[in-house]
């Protein structure tokens, strides 16, 4: 019975880690497997964050690439997890930067995008405007905690700060946003 | 808000956490920080609303999985080589440091006294050097030499 068991059960799935010693000790497909792990995380994060799809596409694939190319350096000082946010993060930041990816960015809240449904109230339109109305770094503090619910310690270590600050920025964001909505209000 | 409420209310992104007793403590007491506290919570809860009200983004293109294998397998664009910075800067330097040398090294001609005249009462000769020796050094023609024999028949 336990025989039979063993025979129907799927063993469970390699962690990170022993992912990333599969992939060193030369099976290529290791990393499939982490890509295929984190890329729904990744891209949600740069998707939120550019509103935009083919972005956030890109940025995701840059993303993994350079993972890929860099994984003999990771020296493991942080999850993978964490190190692949920290990479998707920069890219976020860099493509962010480009001033009409920018622009495409901020004015995408006031008209949301293709895919997405029509927000079903006033106040969820407002709150949107206000996230998009925080400092790009500010607003990746705030969706990395909420959204991808990582500790304060992980979003410090993705956003290459001390905790404290990704607690304060946090904090300030939230912060801002009522602020934003009160004037959104009024 | 007082001083107290101040420092709690720098601290309330660890409601999310749940790990700041100090924090909890306080909010039973002051009614103040807890309507603060509430009103941070309402803005965390529409946030979260935000995003399961957008399911679109909760979904990843089809073709996602395969762009990414694809670009994977693409060979790596050929790598900047920092060493010829390197070079390039290196090679400048030296030269700049080499034109530095020389430049210090030179054969100096000048000499403080120059300006004052050696012989006073005697004009200098056009052309005639008197500080400097090597000028008289080499052929000198016919012409040259009267001029400098009358220079220094003067000077006598």
């Amino acid at each position: 019975m336990t025989l039979q068991l063993a025979l129907v059960t799927p063993p469970p799935p390699d962690d990170d880690e022993t992912l990333i010693a599969r992939f060193r000790g030369g099976e290529r497909r290791a990393f499939d497997e982490l890509v295929a792990r984190h890329e729904k995380a990744i891209f949600r994060m740069a998707l939120r964050s550019l509103r935009d799809q083919a972005d956030a596409e890109d940025v995701t694939q840059r993303a993994f690439v350079q993972a890929f190319r860099r994984l003999d350096g990771f020296r493991g000082d942080s999850s993978f997890r964490t190190w692949l946010y920290r990479i998707a993060f920069n890219l976020v930041v860099t493509h962010a930067r480009d001033a009409g990816r920018a622009r495409r960015a901020m004015q995408s809240l006031d008209a949301p995008p293709p895919a997405a449904p029509v927000e079903r109230d006033e106040s969820s339109r407002r709150l949107r405007a206000a996230v998009a109305q925080l400092p790009l770094k500010q607003r990746l503090v705030v969706e990395l905690r909420i959204y991808d619910e990582l500790p304060f310690r992980e979003v410090a270590q993705i956003a290459d700060c001390s905790e404290d600050a990704a607690k304060m920025n946090f904090h300030h964001a939230l912060k801002k946003l009522r602020v934003l909505l009160q004037e959104n209000e009024a | 808000m007082s001083a107290e409420c101040r420092r709690f209310d720098e601290r309330f992104a660890a409601l999310l956490a749940d790990d700041d007793e100090e924090l909890r403590r306080h909010l039973t007491t002051c009614a103040e920080c807890r309507a603060e506290a509430d009103a941070y919570r309402r803005t965390i809860w529409g946030l979260h609303q935000l995003d399961a009200a957008n399911p679109a983004e909760g979904a990843t293109p089809d073709g996602l999985h395969a762009g990414i294998l694809r670009a994977l397998d693409k060979p790596a664009p050929i790598a900047r080589r920092p060493w010829r910075t390197f070079v390039i800067a290196g090679g400048l330097s030296a030269a700049l440091a080499a034109a530095a040398l020389l430049f210090f090294l030179r054969p100096h001609h000048h000499h403080p006294h120059r300006s004052s005249n050696p012989m006073p009462g005697v004009e200098a000769l056009d052309g005639i050097d008197d500080e400097d020796p090597c000028h008289l050094i080499g052929d000198i023609d016919d012409e040259e030499l009267a001029k400098v024999t009358a220079y220094f028949k003067k000077g006598v």
